[in-house]
């Protein structure tokens, strides 16, 4: 039974896209449902992921409108109240109520840990997928240089490069940007090895495919989903760091309200209105968790084998 | 073993596969003599059209590195391989991507060899796309249908992914897959050896109906000598990274000219409970270090007829009787006395 | 562990001199998101001693599960036992708790596993792990002299007597840190003399890595032995092996089994090295047994025609000389098991009563089972 293969026609061009990414449509959007409700710890951080996100975009998209209070109004008559019922988690040392102000910096944590976060899991994946396809002197080279950079402490490294900027929220993404990305690079190199050396890779190479095609099709749908999956164990991280650099002064600068910003201002009256400091530090806490427990989550949603379980 | 190439889908000569073992940047730093691992220690055979070469070997016999550098998945060290009389080795980049279209593979593990993220119709249509741009909608599907229809997959199996199948469907799909573009020539890479032995048949069944088909030539790699038996004309046999014995299939098992071909099959358990495997030893020891090879014959360490020059001399493969090649020192010899009394005694056959 | 319950264990009753092991109705399931998997389904088995049985099956008829379940390795969840027991010396096994099951291994019950390489511990040589099982050995006998209760060797060859317990404490020179020793007492040496490795000494002292899968087999036989125990299971042991190094390990087992009378059930997906090797075979299909015989009547005169497929397809001969006949159709899935007899979606046999009616296991001839409505009319519906 000989089967000519056609010429190149005309006509309209062949509807070869595949749905690849399994979120977008609702049987698949389903499926994941499903996978993340089936425990209580991926349900809870797929919850307080989900919260986050949309606090931090109806506050940003709202300009801080939907807020309660005006987060910048200073009041002097308001000064450290206790958390009450007109202000649920009490009111700073210049009288702006606490809650708000945890609200009004959720978009700009958002902010940071996405756009740092966003930025290793790109670079990592081109630079680290390069380095492990193609092998060689550049895999070497590539590595060398993430070793270099992966010997610098984090912090020293982002202060340094915070200090000679100058402290704004856009240098703080500047300066952890390059603190992040070499441990991407890292993985996706790891992962692209291993997957390279599975059949199907050898399969596609045998059947004629180009090696651009290999990487876009294969290696990359594949790799990806551990990178992901670390990038949510990071998203906490970045806001923790970021924090830290926002104690110290360098990040955002007041009177931008910032968790950790708030946290180190908030310090001295750890005793006398321990809501203060307290507050901030617990949302720190809690969204830095709940992203870790959806990283859970989100492993097994992305693995074809799952879905086909809950499918 | 040189004949004429008329005839010839495929043929290697001298080919060679040696794979470094000490090259990391220390290694060269410190001067350390290179180690290599001989895969595939000069090897030269031929594929005719529209047969099947069998190439039996157990582990260590450099079998499944030849089938991937006939194909150029791997770069020979040495020596060339013809497609259809034009020297393959030669050719780099766009030039040898365009011949895959006539050389296939299907591998051994069903499980790693589909992409798990992809749906069947991606796999199935992958190498199509490899060589023509686009074609219409209406064309992928018929020519989806008529893959899925000649190798028994059910309509429906289109958006599936891989995880949903059973081992011997999957090895269909990798079998469509293989066949979309129309290859000419297929290297098997133990196909079935990963299946349940009543999904072996089938499989081994439907390829045999495809190679009918569509007049296709195999390299059909199997460690299994009752495999081989039921699917090739033509078998070599692999130790060490070399062939010790090439021939038609019955001559090779009815009278095997190798000291290792005697050992193969008398290891083979037959479903007999009468015919047990006589003794410890047709053969002695394990399969060798493959980077530390034994002098002269490589397999005379094990072999229970070594003799004096067996230890010094590498014997060569020779035509002993008609198209039937071996390289032993005492092919002729050995075929008269020992022979009888061993055949009686295994019950591989 | 209570002292008491140990006791019980060891002062079974004895008088049942006939079986080591005795199965009875076994069900295994497993708990999946979806529907349960029936992995076992009413399985009896009598495992006489000093007695090669093969189970030969595909793979999802149970074999694996069945041997697992033995030896108490099932991860229970997802697994569940679904009824029926396994009596070992009279006890029922599946009963006992997690310390008493521990005892049992090694001692009574062995295993021996596929892949020879990943069931050595890789941080340990060769004669360190030999130790450790020694030592546990040796634990455990001490621990029972103390309450005077007595291993049951009868059924072993009465002709290899292990030396008294006295002599082997103090001759050994096992050190009481087990593993960490290096120094290896005869005993090691001798059990890799048993199992055919010509130079013990030198590879006493090399890691799995640096052995190669037949040896490493060996040496998986020589300790799954070093405990004597009453019966092995052993899980597909050749089946990770090259032909030639298959043939060497079989031809050992049965050597072993001739010197020391352990009972051993084979685990296989190959029929043809259930011919080799067992004196029974037991087919299995779809979680159930389907045949029993002994290994002549199989082979012979076999009555299944699930055990006939398999049979045919090591029956075809030279390429020129015409196809075999496959088994149509797909092995199937456990979740969505076939009604009435699993085999009939498959069977070419099949008749109207295949698809409504269970058969049961009836022994149609002395010492010949078979679940059939062909084979055995008036074999009874069995439900599901």
């Amino acid at each position: 039974m000989q089967v000519e293969i056609p010429e190149k026609k005309n006509e309209e061009p062949s509807t070869k896209r595949t749905r690849r990414v399994p979120f977008l449509d609702t049987q698949e959007l389903r499926i994941s449902w499903r996978i993340f409700r089936s425990s209580y710890i991926t349900l809870i951080g797929a919850i307080i992921s989900i919260v986050f996100i949309i606090l931090a975009l109806a506050v940003w998209l709202s300009s801080n409108k939907i807020l309660p209070f005006d987060p910048y109004a200073i009041s002097p008559s308001t000064i450290l109240q206790a958390p009450s019922l007109h202000h649920l988690l009490g009111t700073d040392d210049l009288g702006r109520d606490i809650l708000t102000r945890i609200l009004a910096a959720a978009p700009i944590d958002a902010e940071v840990a996405f756009s740092v976060v966003g930025s290793a899991v790109i670079l990592g994946l081109l630079i680290g997928g390069l380095a492990g396809f193609v092998g060689g002197y550049v895999e070497e080279v590539i590595m060398r240089v993430t070793d270099i950079f992966l010997a610098f402490p984090g912090l020293v490294l982002a202060l340094a490069i915070v200090a000679s900027l100058g402290p704004s929220i856009t240098n703080t993404i500047l300066a952890l940007a390059p603190v992040w990305w070499p441990s991407y690079t890292r993985l996706a190199r790891g992962e692209t090895l291993s997957i390279k050396s599975q059949q199907f890779v050898e399969a596609s190479t045998a059947a004629g495919q180009k090696n651009r095609h290999i990487i876009l099709r294969h290696i990359i749908p594949n790799i990806l989903p551990t990178l992901l999956v670390y990038a949510t164990l990071d998203i906490g991280n970045v806001i923790l760091v970021f924090s830290v650099l926002s104690f110290i002064g360098l990040g955002a600068q007041p009177p931008i309200p910032e968790w950790g910003l708030l946290s180190a201002q908030g310090e001295q009256y750890l005793r006398s209105a321990p809501w203060y400091p307290i507050a901030p530090a617990l949302t720190i806490l809690i969204v830095a968790i709940g992203f870790s427990l959806f990283g859970d989550g989100l492993r097994d949603a992305l693995d074809p084998k799952v879905r086909g379980l809950f499918s | 073993m040189i004949e004429s190439l008329d005839g010839h889908i495929v043929e290697a000569r001298d080919l060679k596969k040696y794979f470094d073992v000490r090259s990391g940047i220390t290694d060269r730093v410190m001067g350390r003599e290179k180690l290599w691992v001989k895969a595939v220690d000069g090897v030269s055979f031929y594929v005719g059209k529209n047969e099947t070469l069998g190439l039996v070997g157990e582990s260590g016999s450099g079998k499944t590195t030849l089938g991937r550098t006939v194909l150029m998945l791997q770069k020979p060290t040495e020596g060339s391989v013809y497609f259809d009389g034009k020297d393959i080795t030669k050719l780099k980049g766009e030039q040898l991507r365009k011949i895959r279209k006539d050389m296939q593979i299907v591998f051994q593990n069903p499980m790693s060899s589909l992409d798990p993220r992809q749906r069947l119709k991606d796999i199935v249509l992958e190498p199509l796309f490899a060589f023509k741009e686009s074609l219409t909608v209406a064309e992928i599907r018929s020519l989806l249908e008529a893959a899925l229809k000649s190798v028994g997959l059910p309509e429906d199996s289109l958006m599936r992914f891989p995880h949903e199948f059973s081992g011997g469907q999957r090895q269909r799909i990798a079998i469509a897959r293989a066949l979309i573009v129309n290859p000419r020539f297929i290297v098997l890479d133990e196909p079935t050896s990963a299946l349940d032995s009543s999904i072996q048949t089938q499989i081994l069944n439907l390829l045999r109906r495809i190679q009918e088909e569509r007049k296709l030539s195999y390299l059909f790699i199997s460690h299994n000598v009752n495999v081989v038996k039921y699917m090739a004309e033509r078998m070599a046999v692999m130790y060490g990274g070399k062939i010790v014995e090439i021939g038609r299939v019955r001559d090779v098992l009815e009278t095997p000219l190798h000291p290792y071909t005697l050992a193969l099959i008398s290891s083979v358990p037959v479903p007999d409970p009468d015919r047990k495997i006589a003794s410890e030893g047709q053969v002695k020891g394990e399969v060798p270090s493959a980077v530390r090879i034994p002098s002269g014959c490589r397999f005379h360490p094990r072999c229970p007829y070594a003799e004096e020059i067996c230890k010094t001399t590498e014997p060569e493969l020779l035509e002993i009787k008609s198209s039937h090649w071996s390289a032993c020192h005492f092919a002729d010899s050995f075929q008269g006395k020992a022979l009888t009394k061993i055949i009686e005694q295994s019950p591989g056959l | 562990m209570s002292d008491e319950k140990l006791e019980i264990l060891e002062q079974g009753d004895l008088s049942d001199e006939k079986s080591v092991l005795r199965i009875r109705n076994l069900v295994v399931k497993y708990k999946t998101f979806q529907r349960d998997v029936i992995a076992l389904t009413n399985v009896s088995l009598d495992v006489p001693r000093s007695t090669i049985i093969a189970i030969v099956g595909e793979s999802g008829c149970g074999k694996s599960t069945l041997g697992y379940s033995i030896i108490g390795l099932l991860p229970r969840p997802p697994a569940e036992i679904g009824g029926g027991e396994i009596l070992f010396q009279n006890k029922d096994i599946l009963k006992l708790d997690e310390p008493q099951i521990v005892e049992l291994r090694g001692t009574g019950i062995s295993m021996i596993f596929q892949e020879p390489m990943t069931s050595l511990d890789p941080v340990y040589s060769v004669g360190q792990q030999l130790n450790e099982a020694i030592d546990v050995r040796e634990k455990r006998k001490k621990r029972r002299a103390g309450f005077h209760a007595q291993v049951d060797t009868s059924s072993l060859n009465p002709s290899y007597a292990p030396p008294g317990l006295g002599q082997r404490m103090a001759g050994s020179g096992v050190s009481s840190i087990g593993r960490r020793n290096k120094k290896y007492s005869e005993e090691a040496i001798d059990a890799l003399k048993r199992v055919h490795i010509s130079d013990p000494e030198r590879v006493i002292d090399k890691y799995p890595h640096e052995l190669s899968g037949g040896m490493a087999q060996r040496v998986m036989i020589a300790m799954a032995l070093i405990e004597k125990p009453a019966i092995v299971i052993a899980d597909e042991p050749t089946s990770a092996l090259d032909v030639t190094t298959q043939a060497q390990v079989l031809f050992l087992m049965r050597e072993l089994r001739e010197e020391i009378g352990t009972s051993i059930l084979f685990i296989t997906h190959d029929l043809a090295v259930a011919a080799q090797i067992a004196d029974q075979v037991v087919v299995m299909y779809a979680g159930e047994i389907v045949e029993q015989a002994s290994v002549e009547d199989m082979f012979h005169s076999s009555l299944h025609p699930y055990t006939e497929g398999l049979l045919k397809s090591f029956s075809h001969g030279y390429k020129d000389e015409g196809k075999i006949e496959a088994i149509s159709g797909d092995v199937p899935n456990l979740k969505y098991l076939p009604s009435g007899c699993r085999f009939h979606p498959r069977c070419k046999y099949a008749f109207a009563r295949c698809s409504v009616e269970h058969p049961s296991l009836d022994e149609v001839l002395p010492g010949h089972k078979v679940a059939c409505f062909l084979r055995s009319p008036s074999s009874s519906n069995q439900s599901n």
